[in-house]
């Protein structure tokens, strides 16, 4: 029997499996769960020149991620962003989860450096599509 | 805790920051990696193999145009695959930026332009108009302001859009043509070669 033109695309074997595919796909993230994790919302924010840690006396501000701006000059600076944590409640592994950065980033913990985005010197770190889990080392806690 | 992030060229960017268990954290890491991470990274591949592919199979049958624009668009699409996939970017990061955004564009143009070649459909003043567009866009991509890059990319994206509706309106009217009697090149201004067949197998 000759399939009318108007319905070949939902009885076509090939588009309907690539639809399901594509549905899948987007379904997928939609059950990521973050559970108990908390999630850090209010920082407080530094923007400054030097690579180097700021003092906690410095003018940091009150800031709610996320943190997005548009900048025009190649090299203009670092932004810092601080928070408290509260201690952990268990001897669970902690973990630091990022969604996306660019671009990028390091973290220290405590004053402790404890991670951040690798690039090889000289290059950029891109981490806005890709995200950053980082464990927190049970020494670097207070 | 601190978190220090370096700001470049374009638009810098931090999102929600998690704490939390590892056993807890890893499940969500990994269903972005795989989603974001190793599915764009699996298209670049693909795209980048298909599209030298068929450039190899224009270059045995250089009359059949449609292999040099599937194997074209292949290649356009494979630049931002390879942004989305990796880490940390090859050259300096505002020109893989703009490099991708034009990447984005020309894979509009050359797709278009496989689609036409597919359908049989002949619009060289409506093909000639789209890539002057894009060509002046994305020139202007190469100097523009991290404020003005993305609007003149949607720029590009309306452009593009508007002549590929062009495209499914021509397969509507020549789908609806084939039901009639009306042979579809006797649509007036349809672009549609006297010769035109639309296959709906």
């Amino acid at each position: 029997m000759r399939i009318k033109k108007d319905t070949w695309l939902f009885t076509n074997r090939p588009v309907r499996f690539y639809c399901w595919l594509l549905l899948a796909l987007l379904v997928v993230p939609a059950h990521a769960q973050v559970g108990d994790s908390t999630a850090i919302r209010r920082v407080e924010l530094l923007e400054t020149t030097e690579a180097a840690l700021p003092a906690s006396t410095a003018d940091w501000r009150p800031f709610v991620l996320p943190y997005q701006k548009p900048l025009d000059r190649i090299d203009a600076g670092y932004a810092w962003f601080r928070f408290t944590l509260p201690s952990p409640d268990s001897d669970e592994m902690q973990s630091l989860y990022i969604n996306n950065h660019l671009y990028g980033i390091k973290v220290w913990l405590n004053g402790e450096e404890v991670g951040g985005s690798d690039a090889p010197p000289g290059r950029q770190a891109t981490g806005w599509n890709l995200p950053l889990l980082l464990r927190l080392p049970a020494s670097a806690w207070r | 805790m601190v978190i220090r992030l370096e700001l470049h060229r374009f638009t810098n960017v931090l999102a929600s920051v998690f704490v939390g268990a590892r056993d807890e954290l890893w499940p969500l890491w990994q269903q972005r990696h795989f989603s974001q991470g190793q599915l764009s990274q699996f298209s670049f591949y693909l795209c980048a193999v298909l599209g030298f592919f068929m450039l190899g199979l224009w270059a045995c049958r250089r009359h059949d145009t449609q292999y040099l624009w599937f194997g074209a668009s292949s290649l356009c699409w494979s630049v931002p695959m390879l942004y989305m996939a990796v880490s940390y970017a090859p050259i300096r990061h505002d020109w893989f930026l703009v490099l991708t955004l034009i990447g984005i564009n020309f894979y509009a143009v050359t797709a278009i332009r496989f689609l036409h070649r597919l359908l049989k459909i002949e619009l060289p003043n409506v093909e000639g108009w789209h890539l002057s567009l894009i060509t002046a866009v994305s020139f202007i991509e190469l100097f523009a302001s991290a404020k003005l890059i993305m609007p003149l990319s949607l720029l590009a994206d309306m452009i593009s859009l508007i002549v590929l509706l062009n495209v499914l309106r021509l397969c509507c009217s020549a789908a609806m043509c084939t039901n009639s009697s009306v042979p579809p090149a006797a649509i007036p201004g349809s672009g549609l070669a006297p010769t035109c067949s639309l296959h709906f197998r």
